[in-house]
């Protein structure tokens, strides 16, 4: 007999997941030479420390920098045996971090590890592109799961929803008298100055 | 062509194939110089329009065919398009870069044949031994095998990767074969889902083996999909059944089919869970689909199965067993747990508002569930 009744158990207890498929923390990296990851963040000291910890072990090579605006609040750690650094502080502005930091690393960090494609920024916004099937459209969910307010609003996912919720044409007046014409024979009955007749009802 | 393009050719080419990243990715190895750690579990990085999530980044090594797939863009019969290929050193770079920028968790690689199968698979395990070995990326990785790959490719790519799939394209013999002539069901599908069953140790693929297969292309009916479920499930060990609703494609042969509804492949996902999540029995299932072997699309399967069952309610919610609970619409795992507990700490559930309290779905629920021995009337009763 099938027993699954074990595997429920362990996929009940799991909060993470359903926590996995929402976006909780958002930052995207800048990648320098000197084996240094950049980012931008915007959350809690608390939570900074402990998303740090989850880059260091993801990323033990590199030198994990989060910027966080709120607060122009800089915290760097690494798990390198080179670069035993771990560090908060303030400064003015992303860029004076930037400055500050990116001498200190590249004194210290010789060995270099090249992916051999250059960066485009380009790359991810047309792979985001090509994934979206327009038959599934669903605008509901993917605001449900990603939180605008964390987005860069130059990046492409938030552009996408502009884009997209743009397409869906307002309901006006004249849609509940003339319900059977298309929107655009309506709209074109609005233009004209005869009231909310349509052309060929006269 | 450069990489941009070849991006948008080759990504494009994969936004059918489902695909999800799991936690049940290998044991990292404890090296610091290693990168991709798949222990702790990430957040989805983006989600599309269509409300998707863009975790992994899905590709095709190269986008020349030589099946005939009727259903697909890169078949012999579609409209010819532009033929492009990545080089394992740029798409093991690009996927670096994109990895360590955080726009994604994982990398799913597939690839049309060109040649045949083994070329292709070939191909596909240089790349990754440049991710794994000269990169030293140690995070998720779904391979997927073509189809009439030999035993040793199988056996390599599993022992590299974190998921492997093949897909099986249709639930029978007769449909695969009205969907695509060059492919043999038995040979190139069944028999390398059980060469990767044999490949698959503990160790290796953590994630287990997936398949997908497209819904309604050649008129297959869901008991079809539900018996092929059970036989994937329980004689080829394979971890999970993905559903793609036919949907159809410009240029491809089949472009003026008339595409199924959404509404067929979420409830056919929901039998799944039915199975994998609530512990239902397949002979259960198989009385869910009505004369005409198909699912209803206007009642849930689990409430359909609960309507067809009368016998079995109502169930006494102080005195019944987990598997009881389970089988009530709108009791899930996670409530019918609770209510477990609740029984094991003798605490007795008096009224509804306890019932909701414990995330109940009150109005599917009561018609077949008994609070105190008094369980709702139904209209039957009066007539």
């Amino acid at each position: 007999m099938r027993n699954r009744l074990r595997t429920i158990e362990r996929k009940g207890d799991s909060s993470l997941f359903f926590a996995s498929h929402q976006l909780k923390a958002f930052t995207r990296f800048e990648s320098f030479p000197e084996m240094l990851l950049f980012g931008k963040i915007a959350s809690h000291a608390s939570f900074i420390m402990n998303a740090l910890n989850f880059f260091c072990y993801r990323f033990p090579p590199f030198v994990i920098a989060l910027y966080n605006t709120p607060n122009n609040r800089l915290f760097v750690q690494s798990k390198r045996k080179d670069f035993c650094y771990r560090t908060i502080k303030d400064f003015d502005s992303s860029e004076k971090a930037l400055e500050w930091l990116r001498p200190l690393v590249q004194k210290s960090i010789k060995k270099r590890l090249h992916f051999g494609v250059d960066w485009k920024p380009e790359y991810f916004e047309r792979f985001f592109e090509t994934q979206f099937i327009e038959n599934r459209k669903n605008l509901r969910l993917q605001k449900k799961l990603m939180f605008t307010n964390l987005l860069d609003k130059d990046s492409v996912e938030f552009k996408s929803l502009k884009k997209f919720s743009r397409t869906l044409s307002n309901t006006q007046l004249g849609d509940f008298f003339f319900s059977k014409t298309p929107v655009h024979t309506q709209q074109q009955a609005i233009q004209t100055k005869k009231g909310f007749l349509p052309k060929n009802a006269e | 062509m450069n990489t941009l393009q070849k991006l948008e050719l080759l990504g494009g080419g994969t936004k059918w194939d489902i695909c999800t990243p799991t936690s049940k990715a290998h044991a990292p190895k404890n090296n610091d110089s290693r990168i991709g750690a798949p222990y702790s579990a990430g957040v989805c990085r983006s989600f599309t329009p269509d409300g998707r999530c863009v975790s992994l980044l899905k590709v095709l090594n190269t986008n020349a065919c030589i099946h005939d797939c009727k259903y697909c863009m890169h078949s012999t019969n579609s409209k010819p398009q532009t033929k492009t290929q990545f080089e394992p050193k740029e798409l093991a770079g690009l996927f670096m870069q994109l990895y360590t920028r955080n726009y994604i968790e994982g990398l799913f690689l597939s690839s049309a044949v060109m040649g045949n199968a083994d070329c292709a698979q070939e191909k596909m395990l240089e790349t990754i031994n440049i991710i794994r070995n000269q990169f030293h990326y140690d995070g998720y990785i779904h391979l997927k095998i073509m189809p009439g790959s030999n035993m040793n490719h199988i056996k390599q790519l599993v022992e590299i990767s974190d998921r492997v799939s093949i897909n099986l394209e249709s639930p029978t013999k007769n449909s695969f074969s009205e969907l695509i002539s060059t492919k043999e069901y038995k040979i190139d599908i069944l028999r390398r889902l059980r060469y990767i069953q044999h490949a698959k140790q503990k160790q290796f693929a953590p994630g287990g083996v997936t398949t997908q297969m497209v819904v309604g292309a050649a008129g297959e009916t869901d008991l079809e999909y539900i018996n092929r479920m059970e036989k994937l499930y329980d004689d080829y060990g394979v971890y999970r059944a993905y559903f793609s609703a036919f949907d159809p494609i410009k240029g491809s042969p089949l472009d003026q089919q008339k595409g199924i509804p959404l509404r067929r492949e979420n409830f056919l996902y929901r039998t799944d869970w039915l199975v994998r999540f609530y512990g239902f029995e397949f002979s259960e299932i198989k009385k869910i689909p009505g004369e005409n072997e198909n699912l209803s699309l206007s009642i849930d399967p689990k409430l359909a199965l609960a309507l067809k069952t009368p016998n079995r309610f109502p169930v006494d919610i102080n005195h019944s067993t987990e598997e009881e609970l389970l089988h009530v619409p709108g009791i899930g795992p996670i409530s019918a747990k609770r209510i477990i507990q609740k029984q094991y700490n003798n605490q007795k559930i008096k009224n509804e508002k306890e019932l909701k309290k414990i995330g109940i779905r009150l109005k599917q629920a009561l018609p077949f569930i008994a609070i105190n021995g008094f369980s709702q009337s139904r209209l039957e009763a009066f007539s």
